[in-house]
C-alpha cells in the first residue's frame, strides 16, 4: 500500500472514530444531563457534574519555520480543540471522572481520552485512584489542554512539548493526599504506578536518516516525533503550600522502562514554583530527563513566566524558556544542524478576560533554535542531501487565540 | 405632578437599592445547620472548607459548602475577607480542580434565602449570607 493510500486510510479511520466519538459524547451528555436534573431534584445537590472547555488559535511566522501546529509562514487558522468532562459522586467517599478531547489541526483530527478513573477517599490524607489518571508532574501536567489557565496559547515547549518527559496521563493506580503542616502550610503528594506514553521528537534524525525502528509518518511535523511508552513507571510529586497565600514550591520525578528504546530506563526529575496572587503571578519550572539509551545523554528544559492583571480583566504576561539536548555522539553538537538540538524563546502576551472562563489572547514569540520550530522535514532532508543545509535559526511568530470553559 | 411623584419614587427606590447593596457589601454572616456543634471557626479553616481542602467537621461528617452566585456583592466581600482571594481567582482555582479531575466547586445559589434553605436542610452545610439577613432557622458561626 502506498504511503499516500495509507495516509488516506488513516485519515478515514480518524474521521470515522471522530464521528463515532462525537455522537457517543452527545448521547452521553444528554443522558448525563437528564441524570443531573434527576439527581439534583432528588438530592438538592450537585452529584453529577458536566463541564467542558475549548480553544482556537491562529498564527503567522516570519519565515518557512512552523511554530508547532499553531503558526506558519502562510498563516494557520486550523488549531481547534474541544473537551468534555463528566464527573459523579457515587457515594460520600467514591467519585468517578472522565474527560474526552477532540483536537483539530492542519494535519488532521485527534480524539483522546484525557482521563477516566475512579477514586476512593479514605480521608483528605489518603485517596486511592485507579484507571487512566492525569500525570502529576510540575504545574500544568494535569491541565495540559485548559488554555484559560495559562497566559499563552500553548504551554512552554521546553517542558510540555515533545520532550520525552511529560505525559498527559498514565494507566494504572495512584495514591494522593494532603497533610496540614500548621501555620497555614500543607504538604500535598501524588504517587503513581503504571504505564504512560510521552511524546518525543528527535528532529536531528533528519540528518542521519530514519532511525531504526522509528515509524515513518506521513504528517511532516510528526516524521521524527513519536510517543515513547514508559512501562512499569513509578512516580511521585510533592508540593508544599507555604504560609504565604498563593505561594507553593515542589518537586516531582518518575522512572519507567522505555519500550521503544529496548526497555532501557528513563529518569525524569523536575522542580516547580508558583506564586498566584489576585493580580500578580510568577511561575517557574525545571526538568531534567536522563536516558539510558545509546543516543541521548540528557535533556534539560526550564521556563519562567510572570504576569500582572489590570482592571481585573487585562493581563500582561512575559515568558522565557529554553531546552537543550546533549547527545552521546558529538557529531551534531556543532555544525549547521546543531540548532535542531536547541530551543530558546522569549514571548509576551496581552490577554483580555471577558470572564475568568473566557479569554482572548494576543502574543508575540521570538524563537532561537529549531528543536520545536522548524520547516518541512522534506526541505531539511533535501538541503542536507545537497550538502547545503541552511536552517533559519531565528523565528518570530504572532498568535491570536481564544479559550473558554464552563 | 405625576412626573414629580414618579421621579421621587424612583429616587427613593434607588437610594434603598444602593443602601441595601452597600449594607450587603459591608458584611456577611457565616451560617451552618442548627444541629452543628461548632460555635466558631478560624478564618483559615473557613477558607479550606470553601476550597474543599478540609472535607470533614470535627464530628466526622462531610463539609458541604455552598456559595452565592459570582455576581453577588456579598460573595465578593466574603471571598476577599474569608478566603483571601478574588472571585476571579477562585473561579480559576476551580477550573484547575475540575479539569484535573480533582473536584468540583460548591453549588452556587442565587439569593441569601436560597443559601439559608440549603443550609437548613443539609446537616454538613456551611454558607454565608448578607449581614442584614434574618438567620432564625440556621446557626451563625463566629469567625476568628
Amino acid at each position: 500500500m502506498s504511503a499516500i493510500r495509507k495516509a488516506q486510510v488513516r485519515q478515514s479511520f480518524r474521521g470515522l472514530s471522530t464521528s463515532l466519538a462525537f455522537w457517543v459524547s452527545v448521547l452521553t451528555v444528554i443522558q448525563l444531563s437528564m441524570a443531573t436534573s434527576t439527581s439534583r431534584a432528588q438530592e438538592g445537590d450537585e452529584r453529577v457534574s458536566v463541564h467542558g472547555f475549548a480553544h482556537w488559535s491562529a498564527g503567522y511566522t516570519n519565515n518557512e519555520n512552523e511554530y508547532g501546529h499553531i503558526a506558519s509562514e502562510d498563516g494557520n487558522y486550523h488549531h481547534l480543540g474541544s473537551t468534555l468532562y463528566f464527573g459523579a459522586a457515587l457515594a460520600e467517599k467514591v467519585r468517578v471522572a472522565t474527560q474526552t478531547s477532540f483536537i483539530v489541526h492542519h494535519e488532521g483530527t485527534e480524539t483522546s481520552i484525557d482521563f477516566a478513573f475512579a477514586e476512593y477517599a479514605f480521608s483528605d490524607a489518603l485517596k486511592f485512584k485507579i484507571g487512566q489518571i492525569p500525570q502529576a508532574f510540575g504545574l500544568y501536567s494535569e491541565v495540559l489542554r485548559v488554555a484559560t489557565l495559562r497566559p499563552f496559547a500553548e504551554l512552554p515547549s521546553s517542558i510540555y512539548g515533545p520532550t520525552g518527559g511529560i505525559s498527559d496521563s498514565f494507566k494504572g493506580f495512584g495514591f494522593s493526599g494532603r497533610f496540614e503542616l500548621g501555620d497555614d502550610s500543607a504538604l500535598v503528594y501524588d504517587s503513581y504506578f503504571g504505564d504512560l506514553e510521552v511524546p518525543f521528537n528527535a528532529p536531528w534524525h533528519v540528518l542521519e536518516g530514519e532511525a531504526e525502528g522509528e515509524e515513518a509518518h506521513d504528517d511532516h511535523a510528526d516524521e521524527h516525533a513519536h510517543s515513547d511508552c514508559m512501562h512499569d513507571a513509578v512516580g511521585l510529586k510533592l508540593t508544599v503550600e507555604t504560609p504565604l497565600d498563593g505561594l507553593k514550591v515542589g518537586a516531582a520525578g518518575y522512572s519507567g522502562a522505555c519500550v521503544t528504546d529496548g526497555y532501557k530506563r528513563r529518569y525524569v526529575f523536575g522542580g516547580h514554583l508558583e506564586y498566584l496572587g489576585n493580580e500578580f503571578f510568577l511561575r517557574g519550572e525545571y526538568m531534567h530527563v536522563l536516558h539510558e539509551s545509546s543516543e541521548i545523554d540528557a535533556l534539560n528544559g526550564f521556563y519562567i513566566e510572570a504576569g500582572y492583571t489590570l482592571f481585573e480583566s487585562l493581563q500582561l504576561a512575559a515568558q522565557y524558556q529554553a531546552a537543550f539536548v546533549s547527545l552521546k555522539d558529538d557529531e551534531f553538537s556543532s555544525g549547521p544542524g546543531s540548532s535542531l538540538l536547541d530551543h530558546q524563546e522569549i514571548a509576551a502576551s496581552i490577554n483580555y478576560f471577558f470572564d475568568p472562563r473566557f479569554v482572548l489572547k494576543f502574543s508575540y514569540h521570538y524563537v532561537m533554535g529549531n528543536r520545536f520550530v522548524l520547516p518541512h522535514t522534506e526541505e531539511v532532508e533535501s538541503q542536507f542531501a545537497a550538502g547545503n543545509l541552511d536552517l533559519t535559526e531565528n523565528t518570530q511568530a504572532l498568535i491570536i487565540s481564544t479559550a473558554f470553559s464552563f | 405632578m405625576k412626573n414629580i411623584r414618579f421621579v421621587c419614587a424612583f429616587l427613593l427606590a434607588s437610594l434603598f437599592t444602593v443602601g441595601t447593596a452597600a449594607q450587603d457589601a459591608q458584611g456577611f454572616k457565616v451560617v451552618v445547620h442548627p444541629s452543628n456543634q461548632v460555635a466558631s471557626l478560624e478564618r483559615s479553616v473557613v477558607k479550606k472548607m470553601f476550597l474543599k481542602k478540609e472535607s470533614k467537621w470535627p464530628n466526622g461528617s462531610k463539609v458541604q459548602p455552598v456559595d452565592l452566585k459570582a455576581s453577588s456583592s456579598v460573595r465578593k466581600v466574603f471571598s476577599k475577607k474569608a478566603v483571601g482571594k478574588s472571585v476571579r481567582s477562585i473561579k480559576s482555582y476551580w477550573q484547575q480542580q475540575i479539569f484535573s479531575g480533582r473536584g468540583v466547586p460548591p453549588p452556587e445559589k442565587s439569593s441569601n434565602q436560597s443559601v439559608l434553605s440549603y443550609v437548613s436542610t443539609h446537616p454538613g452545610a456551611i454558607g454565608y449570607v448578607s449581614a442584614s439577613t434574618n438567620t432564625a432557622n440556621v446557626k451563625v458561626l463566629q469567625i476568628n
